[in-house]
């Protein structure tokens, strides 16, 4: 078992709120990245939500463009803002320890990838 | 390579909340390369350990000498109840018993994507990851790899480098904790 750890310093956007059918992940991602120009993942959808990370930008920056970002959500086909579209978590990836992360393979940790 | 199977997992591609836009990427990059292949794409799988199990044994019985799946790359919502459960790693691992497997951890210590190569019978298993950038890196990387015939270790640690290249790096960051491998 070999373990890697990555520099990704991200930021984790979740938005709730919106109606998701049919999406194009990559189509998300191209218009948020048009915003900020930093890479984006669409990392987990359901049919109310979103959740994304944004790499290489501080929470700050995305608090002060926040209706911009919901603006371009409708922009998005697949996709709809709702009056009640909001940014529902939004925190910066705290760095650990290499040593700290438990290693086997059974461990999975909490947080990242669905898709 | 005559018989490629392609696997997308995921519950959101199911119910078409998102497309799977990642297969056919996948299938014209398979075409490019191996024009004269039979490459399948399967219907998606939710994201359930006995369904991907069962998917991957039936392509295995079918004798598909590639076998690629899509997504559930990392840990999911194990412990998070707003991310789904990743199971295609978990799946190979509980199938096979020849395989190579790297996990990228971010820096704040969560699994960001679980790289497994494997072997079954005469067909070669690999994960790709869900987010296309990732998911086109890395199988570039396994089909360079897998056409200069490296091992299921370099195939794994060059698909590895390709997904981490996609991301903003700074060296000092990058480490290696450990490696072993297992037959």
């Amino acid at each position: 078992m070999e373990q890697v750890v990555a520099y990704a310093d991200k930021t984790i956007v979740k938005i709730e709120g919106v109606e998701v059918k049919g999406l194009k992940p990559e189509e998300l991602e191209k218009k948020i990245y048009s915003i900020f120009k930093r890479p984006v993942r669409v990392v987990g959808v359901t049919s109310e939500s979103l959740e994304m990370d944004i790499y290489d930008l501080p929470p700050e920056r995305i608090i002060k463009d926040q209706q911009g970002i919901i603006k371009v959500l409708s922009l998005v086909p697949g996709l709809t803002a709702t009056e009640i579209s909001k940014i529902s978590k939004l925190e910066k990836a705290k760095a650990v320890d290499i040593n700290d992360i438990i290693p086997g393979s059974k461990y999975a940790c909490a947080a990242e990838r669905r898709i | 390579m005559d018989k490629i199977m392609i696997i997308p997992t995921g519950d959101e591609i199911c119910e078409g909340i998102l497309i799977d836009t990642n297969s056919p990427k996948i299938m014209g990059r398979l075409i490019e390369n191996y024009p004269a292949a039979f490459i399948t794409r399967k219907n998606p799988v939710r994201d359930k350990k006995n369904l991907i199990i069962s998917a991957i044994n039936q392509s295995v019985e079918e004798n598909y000498q590639l076998i690629l799946t899509i997504g559930g790359s990392g840990g999911g919502g194990k412990s998070t109840d707003s991310l789904a459960d990743d199971y295609s790693h978990e799946s190979i691992l509980k199938l096979a018993s020849d395989y190579e497997t790297i996990s990228i951890y971010g820096y704040n210590g969560h699994l960001w994507s679980k790289i497994v190569v494997a072997s079954i019978d005469k067909s070669l298993i690999i994960t790709l990851p869900g987010p296309q950038i990732e998911a086109l890196a890395a199988l570039d990387a396994a089909l360079y790899s897998i056409n200069k015939s490296l091992t299921k270790k370099e195939v794994c640690k060059h698909i590895v480098d390709a997904v981490i290249s996609k991301y903003p790096q700074k060296e000092e960051d990058c480490e290696t904790r450990s490696s072993c491998s297992r037959k």
